[in-house]
């Protein structure tokens, strides 16, 4: 039914997908797996038309649909060949009745006049009629008149589906991590009616980050990694630790840490987490990686911290307890936190590069200052400020035309270099990283995972990494903490196997497998 | 200046006033008069202008409710025409009393638009609307003894208009006045003028200055910076309210006439149309942009009176500038809402 050729997509000369060859026939049920970034939404979203995909440069390769080559450059294009798509974060009106919600742009119309169409009269019991007829194929039981707001998310996740099925001409339902909110039994009922929407000939692709799931409902199953499509079982070759191990990549980098004793000083520990008596301690001296899926709450340690994020816990600093979101305090402790969201918490954009590496460490610098003894009120040592940011350019081989240049030219690798310099400046004795390497060229990364490596070793920064990038974290951190579902589902140390870690992403462990 | 783009606005201003330049001239009007007149103009109107720099600069938009600063300004005022002060006693009594008031309704004023971050202008143009009348009502009852300054029937509440030439009217604008020919250059107004520049230009350069244009671009950095963006703001806020104080003290020596009650109603929209005629942004504006929008702003105003009346109907003046005050600030609102889009879209 689609047949997919050659497909590429490159965000600014960064290729995030590269040459995808596959085909899906009618009424098959086509997983998708893969590690965060690996390219599965990208792929989605040439798929479904989605703006974002046209706005920067289209796709390349082809795109067949029985057999003739079609061009999808936006939404609609997409929902003219049949394909339909529910997404991971519901659409649906929250103010509407379900009925509604379902025949939303399909609505039946009493006497259709020539004159102002769109305001003819909608015939509600008709639109009311078809809309049962869906949600009694997918065997759903959801009262036709309620409102959105007053479902589970079950009923919610049923009704997005029925809006799809409900367009007949739907050939394609693509299923973004359908399941990911629902608990085992609303999970069972979803993968039956998958299954029936698949008998009526539809194909499906279903994408997943639970396992299970995908071995249980797919008839076959695609990986990608980092943009590539690495292997396609079918359903007899199916095996967690296949999957396992073509989402990781067998070639494993060898590590670039220097192994040492780990030090059981606890610097900073995480008590109460989320209302259990667990405690999370961060020990002096190391570097600990943080990790999970999108969204199992790994962020949690640090936003939460810096007051950007609720978190649930109480903090302890050397002994001492902290207040979440006291960041002065924070700063004056000499722990300091680089944002994954670069450009929203972590830059000034409009501003020169100098003024981005000294930012907030004028108190550890007094030469910044031309009269430091008045500290707020005294002027800047241009000159002292202008020869260390170009020894920092250097350093960390920024490329730029010079430290007055504006952050917003330069490339995101270079920005997120400006960020480690600034916190280089800085000097903590506690730093938190949030996505070190997103986006980031391979030439880059390592410069970047290199300086954080020699804060550690040099200045005894304990780091701590929040980053989905698995392969980087084992090379460089001493422990990898694995978070799932908002808690801390296991911690690696010593000889990390990144298999176990992918396991454990999906909260299982090596021995049921 | 690196921001060395014209906008629409400087340049219909600027054509303007050129074309307004050149009708005054063909009418035979006395251009040493009008040059004067313009120097006067800009200086007296300035310092108000100068005083909306702080608090865009911190992020907190135009100040919109500029009338908490005046208010403070006149009550200065007040309080020294009261104790019959006169020149320069009147002046910075005036100016000192008046900064005391301003700093402390600016502190109220900085903690209504901490709350409601993002809406700072449209809030701050309500604050003002509602603190006029508050004083009205303040002006009717205060304790003043000066019988100069009350109804003289009656003589209990403060006067709309209260005459200043006995106590310091003029007092700023004849300080050192340079005659040439029939020009004549008020130095020492004019000086106060680029002073109170100077001093907001060196104040940017500073460690707090570079933390208010940081916390303008960017305060959810700042905030994890641990630097208390509250904090700056406030001061900024302040800042700004303490310099309308300065800038009516100023305004109103040069006017001659302590413009109380209703006075302050309109003085804002005239001061922001001016720094936008300057190129200043939203969150960006700097003492050249308050400067120059300030002198193109008033000499063209000043240049439409004769014209108008000369060739039009008498009243045209006042809506000439009306609708060219309001055109301005609605144009900076389109102007700025047009970019965020384009960067949404770029992004």
């Amino acid at each position: 039914m689609l047949e997919v050729r050659n497909l590429s997509k490159q965000f600014d000369g960064n290729y995030v997908l590269k040459n995808i060859n596959l085909k899906i026939k009618d009424g098959e049920v086509y997983g998708v797996i893969g590690a965060n970034g690996s390219g599965k939404s990208t792929f989605m979203n040439i798929l479904n038309g989605k703006a974002l995909i046209a706005e920067t440069g289209g796709y390349e390769g082809d795109i067949l649909i029985d057999g003739t080559s079609v061009s999808i450059k936006n939404h609609s294009q997409s929902t003219a060949h049949g394909i339909a798509m529910v997404h991971q974060e519901l659409a649906l009106f929250s103010g509407l009745s379900v009925t509604r919600n379902i025949k939303i742009n399909r609505e039946n119309i009493k006497g259709k006049g020539t004159f102002l169409p769109e305001f003819s009269y909608v015939d509600y019991k008709k639109d009311k009629a078809e809309a049962e007829k869906v949600l009694e194929m997918i065997g759903a039981q959801i009262a036709l008149d309620r409102m959105i707001d007053g479902l589970t998310l079950n009923q919610k996740q049923f009704v997005e589906l029925a809006r799809e099925l409900d367009n007949e001409s739907i050939r394609l339902l693509i299923l973004d991590e359908p399941t990911s909110s629902l608990n085992i039994t609303e999970t069972k009922r979803l993968l039956e009616c998958i299954r029936e929407i698949a008998a009526r000939g539809i194909a499906v692709i279903f994408i997943s980050h639970r396992l299970e799931e995908v071995m249980e409902i797919c008839d076959v199953v695609a990986v990608l990694r980092d943009g590539e499509l690495v292997s396609t079982y079918e359903k007899s070759e199916f095996s967690v630790s296949r999957f396992a191990d073509d989402m990781v990549g067998r070639e494993i980098v060898k590590a670039e840490r220097k192994k040492k004793a780990l030090s059981r000083e606890v610097l900073l520990s995480y008590d109460r987490t989320n209302g259990t008596d667990r405690r999370l301690n961060i020990y002096e001296g190391e570097v600990v990686g943080i990790t999970g899926l999108a969204g199992q709450g790994q962020e949690q340690f640090s936003e939460g911290l810096f007051g950007l994020k609720a978190g649930d816990y109480q903090v302890r600093f050397c002994g001492e307890e902290l207040k979440k979101g006291d960041n002065p305090e924070l700063i004056k402790q000499g722990i300091y936190y680089l944002s994954e969201d670069r450009s929203g918490t972590s830059l000034f954009l409009e501003s020169p590069i100098w003024k981005n590496i000294i930012f907030g460490t004028e108190h550890k610098h007094p030469e910044f200052m031309s009269m430091p003894k008045l500290l707020p009120l005294s002027f800047l040592q241009k000159k002292v400020i202008k020869e260390y940011s170009e020894k920092m350019i250097e350093e960390l081989n920024i490329l730029c035309s010079g430290p007055e240049q504006k952050l917003r030219e330069l490339s995101g690798g270079n920005q997120q270099k400006v960020c480690i310099s600034r916190a280089i400046t800085f000097g903590p004795k506690l730093l938190f990283v949030g996505e070190p390497t997103r986006g980031i060229d391979i030439y880059s990364k390592e410069l970047i995972l290199k300086w954080l490596l020699e804060m550690n070793q040099k200045n005894g920064t304990t780091i701590v990494i929040t980053s989905g990038e698995i392969e980087e974290l084992i090379r460089i951190c001493d422990r990898v903490i694995v978070m799932y579902q908002g808690q801390v589902f296991k911690i690696f140390e010593g000889n990390i196997e990144p298999e176990e870690i992918m396991l454990s992403l999906y909260g299982r462990t090596a021995d049921e497998k | 200046m690196k921001n060395k783009k014209i906008n629409p606005p400087q340049l219909i201003m600027a054509v303007y006033m050129l074309v307004l330049l050149i009708v005054t001239v063909m009418i035979d009007m006395n251009l040493a008069d009008i040059i004067n007149d313009a120097l006067i103009k800009w200086a007296m109107n300035g310092v108000i202008v100068l005083s909306l720099i702080p608090m865009i600069n911190v992020g907190a938009g135009r100040n919109f409710g500029m009338a908490v600063g005046l208010s403070a300004g006149l009550l200065g005022m007040v309080f020294a025409v009261n104790l019959r002060f006169t020149s320069w006693t009147g002046f910075f009594s005036s100016i000192a009393a008046g900064s005391l008031i301003a700093a402390v309704l600016g502190f109220f004023y900085a903690k209504i638009l901490n709350q409601l971050k993002m809406n700072e202008e449209i809030v701050g143009t309500f604050v003002g609307y509602s603190f006029i009348p508050i004083m009205n009502i303040f002006y009717t009852f205060v304790p003043v003894t000066n019988r100069q300054m009350l109804y003289p029937i009656g003589g209990q509440g403060l006067r709309p208009k209260v005459n200043l030439d006995i106590y310091f009217g003029q007092v700023l604008d004849n300080l050192w006045q340079i005659k040439i020919g029939k020009l004549v250059i008020p130095l020492g107004l004019l000086l106060f003028l680029w002073g109170t520049g100077i001093l907001l230009w060196a104040f940017s350069k500073t460690r707090t200055g570079m933390v208010f244009s940081a916390i303008a671009e960017n305060e959810r950095f700042v905030q994890i910076s641990g630097i208390s963006v509250n904090k700056y703001r406030t001061i900024g806020i302040v800042m700004s309210t303490v310099l309308a104080a300065f800038g009516v003290v100023v305004y109103s020596q040069s006017y001659g006439i302590l413009h109380l009650y209703d006075g302050p109603f309109m003085m804002s929209f005239p001061a922001v149309s001016a720094i936008v005629i300057g190129g200043a942004g939203k969150k960006k504006a700097t003492v050249v942009n308050a400067l120059a929008g300030t002198f193109l702003y008033q000499t063209t105003y000043l240049l439409s009176i004769p014209v108008a009346n000369a060739l039009l109907i008498p009243e045209m003046a006042e809506i000439l500038r009306t609708i060219v005050t309001s055109g301005i600030i609605l144009y900076a609102f389109i102007f700025e809402r047009k970019d965020k889009r384009h960067e949404v879209r770029e992004k």
